[in-house]
């Protein structure tokens, strides 16, 4: 636990981030074309001064100090602002910044999506509007040549030339789909928080990340596939994902293995955990050849039409929505065959170890228990090493079986600590143990927690835990558990026993319609 | 502990700690040991697993509550009285040679029960505990070396091995047995690494993985490796790992046809050391 530091220093680096810097701006960029001029960007590229707070992991029922970043964010179509979900994550308080100055105005947030890291906002104020202008979204992101990222830094419009590296399919910040990352080497420093990225006159891409001159952006066709998503009536549209695990499949004497005769092509399918669309159509083992008539080679990638070469995953997540079939070429068993897909989303919420990119930790606090779901968020408590800094049985839990959720097994649910009292002596030394039963209940998530309190057996609340655990049951006086858990909330200042999620968990359904 | 040692090799022989072979938990909450069936002022450990193939199995069970060790009541921290202080109640199992027995004073099913433990060295002591004066074994195949999961493996990550040791390899020799009580009498097989040839080096896993089955056989040991990759008479060998489904395949002919310019190549005397 030593490392439970490392927030306070990561909140000093992320102010060190946010301050302006002067030194960095660049002031003429002659390498972009002459009708490209930075002032026609200082009506549509705005800034969001948002005070956010997050949850403390460790005291599932707090808050830490809240703390500020500075977002930027472009005006899109009249009134609509886009930026990454990750700028209005835990937002407490949004403040619209225009030609560098915060206004009184609070732009509000109408559509959020972690998956795939954008939000969509909306300025109300029509006289801050007057003042604005939407930029159009260019039809497709260049894959060479200078780009500029535009900010506001003090009162300066700050430009930046951008020069394009490539297009990479990587992770998304929500945990849960592959797609194309615009990659970029700036001149702006410290980017990386939602900034616009234009060409001619177009938005291409808004910024996610910075590591030293490298930036990375959404490109516009993701921009567009959201945009146009945000602004429909009803639940929010996802983005479809396969969620299966696969490999290369590079080993001529694996691929012959499997029936494939001549050069290795197609990626090998390792894994397809319940819930995702492939779920009953892919098995392991399969090689999968093609997608949507798309070729795959050994190593994943296929030929998109604009962006070049790109890992398959990315295909799906342009290109259709949750809802759509898609075919696909497998071989299996040494034999071609077509299977096809009926497409959903992979909420993180799917994982047994979940991303959990929006909503409060969800809690019980039970005669001094301290009980939670095990998901990033607490592993994050280790600090950026907690692979090697978390306790074994959690990081093994992760590496072995993140995506490992069944229908008996939703989430893994850990007494992390004890709240020391009278009631719970004995216990006090217990940490991040994992519950398998209470009164003989099988907890398959913390709403079990609940439920299994509820009955106690036999005069004592009765917590079987996992073989790993140091010891194999807690016992605590079933008569005494509601007035010593009052007790211990009133002394440790908690102030509810129980916070459940606010939804519930999404329907796995088990295998995919139209599966054999 | 000297004294112990003397006694121990009197007959020319180091047979070792005998081991009660229980993990136990302290019983400090009274609510605990109502739930248990002790009665009021009565204390004790709960014994939480008990190690395949070592002196308690048979006679003691999970869930079980150790009373008295060797006529001396346990705390329900497990300590015992020892002259003018107190030690943990394991400390008296140690201070026997293997061979003799202890009295014990169990709840067991809700009765209370005086047995006698005879003790013998832990069983799998050899793959658990430090080996000494032993060349290690290993097995070399297409490349491909494979090495028992002993402590002595994972000792090569240096001396803080248990902190740096592969994760994997760790959860495996540690926790897994928790889970899976049998695989601590076996013996298993890690593919240590992979000297790398075109037969092998294309190999997606290759590195660090416990071996599950070869070409369909369970392993469960050094020759049962051997067994399986030399009397296999089809075309590839498939080898499994532990896991998130993994998999690696050979040809068994190019291996072979390999085998031998491979350990001259790097240098290796000797394909196996069993």
């Amino acid at each position: 636990m030593n490392s439970k530091g490392m927030p306070v220093l990561w909140f000093v680096l992320l102010l060190a981030l946010v301050l302006p810097a002067a030194a960095d701006t660049v002031v003429a960029d002659t390498v972009v074309a002459d009708n490209d001029s930075v002032a026609q960007y200082e009506n549509s590229v705005v800034g969001l001064d948002v005070t956010y707070q997050e949850w403390d992991e460790d005291r599932p029922w707090a808050k830490m100090i809240p703390k500020h970043r500075t977002a930027a964010a472009v005006l899109v179509d009249g009134a609509h602002l886009l930026t990454t979900a990750q700028m209005v994550d835990q937002a407490t308080l949004i403040r619209l910044v225009t030609f560098g100055r915060t206004r009184p105005v609070e732009p509000r947030v109408v559509r959020v999506d972690p998956d795939i890291n954008l939000a969509l906002l909306v300025i109300e104020d029509q006289e801050i509007l007057k003042s604005l202008k939407s930029v159009p979204l260019a039809e497709s992101t260049p894959t060479a040549g200078v780009l500029r990222s535009v900010r506001w830094s003090g009162q300066q419009l700050e430009s930046a030339s951008s020069r394009v590296i490539g297009i990479m399919v990587e992770r998304s910040w929500g945990g849960r789909l592959d797609h194309a990352f615009l990659h970029m080497r700036t001149d702006m420093g410290s980017g990386g928080w939602g900034e616009p990225v234009f060409a001619n006159g177009s938005l291409v891409g808004l910024t996610v990340s910075q590591k030293e001159q490298r930036s990375r952006a959404i490109p516009v066709e993701l921009l567009r596939a959201f945009f146009d998503r945000a602004r429909e009536q009803g639940p929010l549209a996802g983005f479809p994902s396969l969620g299966l695990s696969w490999q290369v499949n590079e080993d001529r004497a694996l691929a012959e293995f499997l029936g494939q005769q001549g050069e290795p092509r197609g990626v090998l399918i390792r894994e397809v955990p319940w819930g995702t669309s492939a779920r009953g159509v892919l098995e392991p083992r399969d090689i999968l050849l093609e997608l949507a008539g798309n070729p795959i080679d050994s190593e994943g990638y296929y030929n998109h039409p604009h962006l070049g070469r790109l890992k398959f995953s990315h295909l799906l997540v342009e290109s259709y929505r949750p809802g759509d079939t898609v075919e696909a070429l497998v071989l299996r068993e040494g034999k071609e065959l077509t299977v096809s897909i009926s497409l959903r989303t992979y909420p993180a919420a799917l994982d047994l170890i979940p991303a959990r990119r929006d909503g409060p930790p969800p809690y019980v606090v039970a005669g001094g228990l301290v009980i939670r779901e095990l998901d990033l968020p607490y592993l994050g408590t280790w600090g950026a090493e907690w692979d090697d800094s978390a306790p074994i049985g959690l990081s093994t839990r992760y590496n072995l079986n993140r995506s490992g959720q069944t229908r008996e097994r939703r989430r893994y649910v850990l007494i992390t600590a004890t709240l020391p009292a009278e009631y719970n002596v004995g216990y006090q030394d217990l940490r991040d143990v994992v519950i398998e039963e209470v009164n003989g209940r099988p907890v398959s998530s913390i709403r079990d927690v609940v439920q299994g309190l509820a009955a106690p057996s036999g005069g004592f609340q009765v917590f079987r835990l996992a073989p790993d655990s140091g010891r194999e049951v807690v016992v605590l006086d079933a008569a005494t558990f509601d007035q010593a858990t009052k007790e211990i909330l009133e002394t440790y200042r908690v102030p509810e026993a129980v916070r459940l999620p606010e939804e519930p968990l999404p329907e796995g359904g088990g295998d995919c319609p139209g599966s054999q | 502990m000297i004294n112990r040692f003397l006694s121990d090799v009197t007959d020319g022989r180091y047979d070792g700690y005998p081991e009660l072979g229980v993990d136990t938990a302290e019983m400090e909450n009274p609510a605990l040991r109502t739930w248990a069936g002790m009665d009021d002022g009565e204390t004790g450990v709960r014994v939480n697993y008990v190690h395949a193939g070592s002196s308690a199995q048979g006679l003691i069970g999970k869930g079980d509550v150790i009373l008295a060790v060797d006529g001396r009541t346990v705390a329900n921290d497990g300590s015992v009285s020892d002259g003018d202080g107190r030690v943990p109640f394991g400390m008296l199992v140690d201070r026997r040679q293997t061979g003799e027995s202890i009295p014990l004073r169990i709840l067991q099913g809700g009765t209370r029960r005086d047995i006698d433990v005879p003790l013998k060295a832990y069983a799998p002591g050899d793959t658990r505990g430090n080996l000494y004066d032993q060349y290690p074994r290993y097995y070399i195949y297409g490349g491909l070396i494979f090495v028992p999961l002993d402590r002595e493996t994972l000792k090569t990550y240096g001396a803080a091995w248990l902190a740096r040791a592969d994760r994997n390899l760790i959860h495996e020799f540690f926790i897994r047995p928790l889970f899976e009580p049998g695989v601590q009498l076996q013996e298993r097989v890690v593919l240590l690494r992979r000297l790398d040839h075109p037969v092998n080096v294309d190999m997606a896993w290759f590195r660090n993985l416990v071996v599950e089955r070869i070409n369909g056989q369970e392993i469960r040991g050094m020759d049962d490796l051997v067994e399986s990759l030399e009397n296999h008479q089809g075309e590839f060998h498939l080898i499994e790992f532990s896991h998130l489904g993994r998999f690696s395949v050979l040809d068994r002919q190019k291996a072979e046809d390999a085998h031998q310019e491979i350990l001259e190549r790097y240098g290796i005397e000797e394909d196996r050391n069993l």
